[in-house]
Parts: structure tokens; C-alpha cells; sequence
């Protein structure tokens, strides 16, 4: 059995993947925050804007995505692969671009400090292990 | 995972653990800044990601595994 093993920062539980993306030639480890309320995996703009996404050729979602304060552009990497341990899950990963250059100073920051997502797309793909009080944060293939 | 993913990965990791250990320190120095951690030091500050990333990309060749954090002692609150 594969354990992937991630960690706790304050209360927060993370975990680290490596996304890859031929269209947009990223092959990068994320830090991403699990989050069972968030229904897909998805890049926040520090890590989009640290990766270089090229928001031109990403296929904009149908869906409307709730970001911070509202609704925001959403776009879709089709082609990615997100890699966890030895595990390759190939989903497609969600990217929000919140209007920054909209935003007041403080507001940018705050927006430019939230992690990205890992969502149960991939986390039901593991056993999640949360368990703050003991330490251990992992995701166990069950394959 | 192929070799240089694996290699990538765990470079960020070291620079990431480097980031949450060294936070203090990091913090004196670099309060409300973005850094950008690599081979276990900062190599570069800067209040905007934007800058701080293509300073980043020109000093490494766009070497894998470089970990950026924001250093603030507020809190981050996430109710999402």
C-alpha cells in the first residue's frame, strides 16, 4: 500500500503533488490544501501566477466557480496529470484568476496567500487520514 | 513518477521544510514579503509575486523545486 504523507500548518492539512501539463510545459510540485469542501482541484493565482500560466490557451469552464468574494474567471487544464507518491491521476485541474489588478493592496495579498486546492476529485481516489491530534496527514492508495 | 518529477519533488520539499522550519528568522528579515526558497536559502524577496517570479526564473534557468511563501505572522484565515 501507498501512503502519501503530507502535513499540518496551524490547523490547515497539506499535501504536495507534482502537476503536469505538456500544453502549458509545467512539471512542478504544488503545495495544495486539502479541502473535502471543495468539489474540484484547483489552483489558486499565487501558484498560477508562479507557474507562468498562459491563460490563453486553457479552455474557460462552464461551470461558474465561487472564488473569494464571488464569482471569478475560471479556466481548466485539460491535459494535466497530477502525480501523488507514485500514483498518476489524470483529471482535469481547475484554475481561478481572481481580478487582482482590480483589488486594493491588502486585498491582493490576501488573495495572493490562499494555497491551492486538492478537492475530492482526487481525494476520493485515497483513504484520507486527517487526524490533527496524532499528526498524520496522508492519503492511502487503495489500490 | 519519473526521476526528474521525483527530483523536483524533493528539492521543493526541502525548501519547504527549510521555509517552516527558518520561519522566525525569515520573518525578522522579510515580514510581508513573498520569498522564494532554494537549495535551502532565500534567493529572492519581493512584496510582488510577479517580480519576485521572473527574478526567480532569470537566476535559476527556471530550476525545479523552488518553494515560495509568503511570510506574515497574521494569521490565514480560510473559510472556503
Amino acid at each position: 500500500m501507498i501512503r502519501i504523507r503530507g502535513f499540518f500548518r496551524n490547523d490547515a492539512g497539506y499535501i504536495n503533488g507534482h502537476l503536469v501539463s505538456k500544453e502549458l510545459e509545467i512539471d512542478e510540485t504544488v503545495e495544495f490544501l486539502v479541502d473535502t469542501g471543495a468539489s474540484r482541484t484547483t489552483l489558486l493565482d499565487k501558484d498560477a501566477i508562479y507557474l507562468g500560466i498562459n491563460y490563453s490557451k486553457l479552455r474557460k469552464s462552464e461551470y461558474d466557480m465561487s472564488g473569494i468574494g464571488g464569482s471569478v474567471d475560471t479556466y481548466v487544464i485539460d491535459d494535466s496529470i497530477l502525480l501523488f507518491g507514485d500514483k498518476s491521476i489524470e483529471i482535469p485541474v481547475f484554475v481561478l484568476r481572481h481580478p487582482l489588478e482590480s483589488m486594493d493592496k491588502e486585498e491582493k495579498i490576501k488573495i495572493l496567500r490562499f494555497p491551492s486546492l486538492v478537492g475530492r476529485d482526487v481525494l476520493h481516489k485515497f483513504k484520507l487520514i486527517f487526524d490533527k491530534e496524532g499528526d498524520e496527514l496522508s492519503l492511502e492508495n487503495r489500490e | 513518477m519519473g526521476h526528474e518529477a521525483r527530483r523536483g519533488m524533493n528539492d521543493f520539499e526541502r525548501n519547504q521544510k527549510w521555509f517552516i522550519d527558518n520561519f522566525s528568522a525569515i520573518l525578522k528579515e522579510y515580514r510581508e514579503k513573498f520569498v522564494a526558497i532554494w537549495n535551502q536559502r532565500v534567493i529572492e524577496a519581493d512584496a510582488d509575486l510577479e517580480r519576485l517570479s521572473r527574478r526567480v526564473k532569470a537566476k535559476t534557468k527556471s530550476a525545479k523545486g523552488v518553494y515560495v511563501g509568503y511570510v506574515s505572522e497574521k494569521p490565514l484565515e480560510m473559510i472556503l
